[in-house]
Parts: structure tokens; C-alpha cells; sequence
């Protein structure tokens, strides 16, 4: 191969190499553990869940068919880390207010209290749109358990204030029920990260 | 919230509130037993409860009750420990 040969491939081999940087850093990593099966990748999923809503609608994983969504743990009389987190919740419910293929839904920890009626209220008086952000009360022990799919910590706890006990997390859930970033929902700068991942998420659909 | 405006809707804000401003007699109760029922601030209704917070003494409610009168921009007077003292001995303080 001669010399204008072989700079017209390094020119083009340079190109590419350019080209594919560019769309590498712009990606989430697939988080939880992950199991390896005859060659295939079993990433962590968030199972069959069923809650009821503000408006008395159930709510399952087909609610959120075909989008991203953001999940949060709280209940209503909540005096520490909720009024917090909820606050960040409804900064991400507004910066994406006019994108469709984003949902929220926030799980009560405290169903006895956290009927539907009063979620409805509190939804109401929030401003947020039942469609958008769903509010969810449902089977205490379901609950509990798919908190912990959410790497999301909730414990009854008599001693603590409000009587439970939980994380204050934030997760960002893809149309294939892959958990692909979460953060501190106490911490605006870290909830300012995740706005981020949010938009890269629905930017590689 | 750490910016006294509290949360849209369910708590009202703390900062420039006329709430605050207008009730500086009933906020020693209001700290210690909580409050529900409807209330208006800077002409938002709001309808919540707020839980109250009886494991404070009287030293430390005064001072939370400084605190928000001089934060956020606030300028509302000083109160003094013993008129704090007294308001809550009205509602069943008895540290």
C-alpha cells in the first residue's frame, strides 16, 4: 500500500475513533447485581408490583410501559426527611412536566394512615397531576418488600420520628425495569446530578 | 426547609410569612404541641397537620422562635424567654 494510501485510512480510522468518544461518555451503567446464565447477563429488576393510586386506579409496572420513571418511599406526616425529598420529587416533576416518557411515583410507607383520600389531598395540594406522579398506598408487606428492590431502606420504628425509619433515596427506573442511578433526595446539589442522569437516560431511547 | 419556604402547597413558609409575623403569641404552642385545622399564610390556604415537638424545653423553643424571627430575611422582634415561658404553661408545659 502506498503512502496517500495508507494516510486516507489513518484519516478515516481517526474519524471513527473521534466519532465513537463523543457518544461513549453519555451513557448509565445498568446498576445491582447482575447473575450470568449460559452466556447471557441477568440484570437486577424490579418485580410485578400492584398499589392503588390518588384516584383509586391501580398502578403496576404497565402503568409506566415504555417509560423511564422516578421512585421515591415517604408517608404524609412525615416530619424530617420527606417535606425534603418530596420537595426534590416536585423539582423533577416540574423540570420534566412536558415530557411523557417520565413518571414518579411515590410509595407511603404508612398505609393505615396514608389512605387514599388523604393521599389525594396531599396530591391535590401539591399541585401534581395524578397521571404524571401517582401517589401510592397498597399491601404494607408488598411495600416493605419492593423498597428493598429499590436499594431503598424502610423499618418501622417507633423511636424514630414520624415512627418510621427510611432512606430518603431517590431512583431512576428504565422502560426495562432496570434501576440505572439514584441519589440523595436530601441533598439538592446530589438531586442536580440526577436531573442530569435523567435526561441522558431519555436521551438514549 | 433551609430556606424557610417550606413545601408548595403542604407547609408553609416560614420566610417573610405574615403568619409569623401576626401570631408571635401562639408560636410557643405551636412548637410544642403541633397544630391541624386551616390556617392562611401570605393568602395561601393550607389544610396539614403539624406535629409538635414536646421533648424541647422552654430555653430551646425561645430560641427557635428567634431564630425564625431574625432568618431569612425575617426582621420581626426578639421575644423574651419569660413571655415564652408563660405561653406554654398554658398549654399544659410543666418541664
Amino acid at each position: 500500500m502506498n503512502l496517500k494510501n495508507l494516510s486516507f485510512y489513518a484519516l478515516i480510522l481517526f474519524s471513527v475513533i473521534i466519532n465513537s468518544c463523543e457518544t461513549k461518555v453519555n451513557s448509565l451503567p445498568i446498576l445491582g447485581e447482575r447473575d450470568f446464565i449460559n452466556g447471557d447477563t441477568i440484570y437486577h429488576t424490579i418485580p410485578d408490583f400492584s398499589f392503588i393510586n390518588q384516584d383509586s386506579q391501580i398502578v403496576t409496572n404497565e402503568t409506566f410501559e415504555g417509560k423511564a420513571y422516578v421512585a421515591d418511599f415517604f408517608f404524609i406526616h412525615c416530619p424530617t426527611i420527606c417535606p425534603i425529598t418530596t420537595k426534590q420529587m416536585l423539582r423533577i416533576y416540574q423540570y420534566f412536566e412536558n415530557e411523557d416518557r417520565l413518571g414518579l411515583i411515590a410509595h407511603s410507607i404508612d398505609p393505615v394512615r396514608d389512605t387514599v383520600p388523604a393521599l389525594k389531598r396531599y396530591a391535590k395540594n401539591l399541585g401534581a397531576e395524578s397521571s404524571k406522579w401517582h401517589f401510592v398506598t397498597g399491601n404494607k408487606r408488598d411495600i416493605y418488600e419492593i423498597a428493598d428492590d429499590y436499594f431503598s431502606i424502610v423499618l418501622e420504628d417507633k423511636e424514630a420520628a414520624g415512627g418510621f425509619d427510611h432512606s430518603g433515596r431517590l431512583i431512576l427506573i428504565d422502560k426495562n425495569r432496570h434501576i440505572r442511578s439514584f441519589c440523595d433526595g436530601t441533598d439538592p446539589a446530589d438531586v442536580g446530578r440526577f436531573l442530569k442522569d435523567i435526561e441522558i437516560l431519555l436521551n438514549e431511547k | 426547609m433551609d430556606d424557610g419556604s417550606g413545601l408548595q402547597g403542604i407547609i408553609p413558609p416560614l420566610a417573610s410569612s405574615d403568619y409569623v409575623r401576626n401570631n408571635q403569641g401562639l408560636l410557643p404552642c405551636i412548637i410544642y404541641q403541633g397544630m391541624s385545622g386551616k390556617i392562611e399564610v401570605n393568602g395561601t390556604t393550607y389544610d396539614s397537620e403539624m406535629l409538635g415537638t414536646p421533648q424541647l424545653t422552654e430555653f430551646e423553643i425561645t430560641n427557635i422562635i428567634n431564630y425564625i424571627n431574625t432568618a431569612w430575611g425575617n426582621d420581626y422582634p426578639v421575644v423574651q424567654h419569660k413571655m415564652v415561658k408563660e405561653a406554654l404553661l398554658k398549654c399544659g408545659y410543666n418541664k
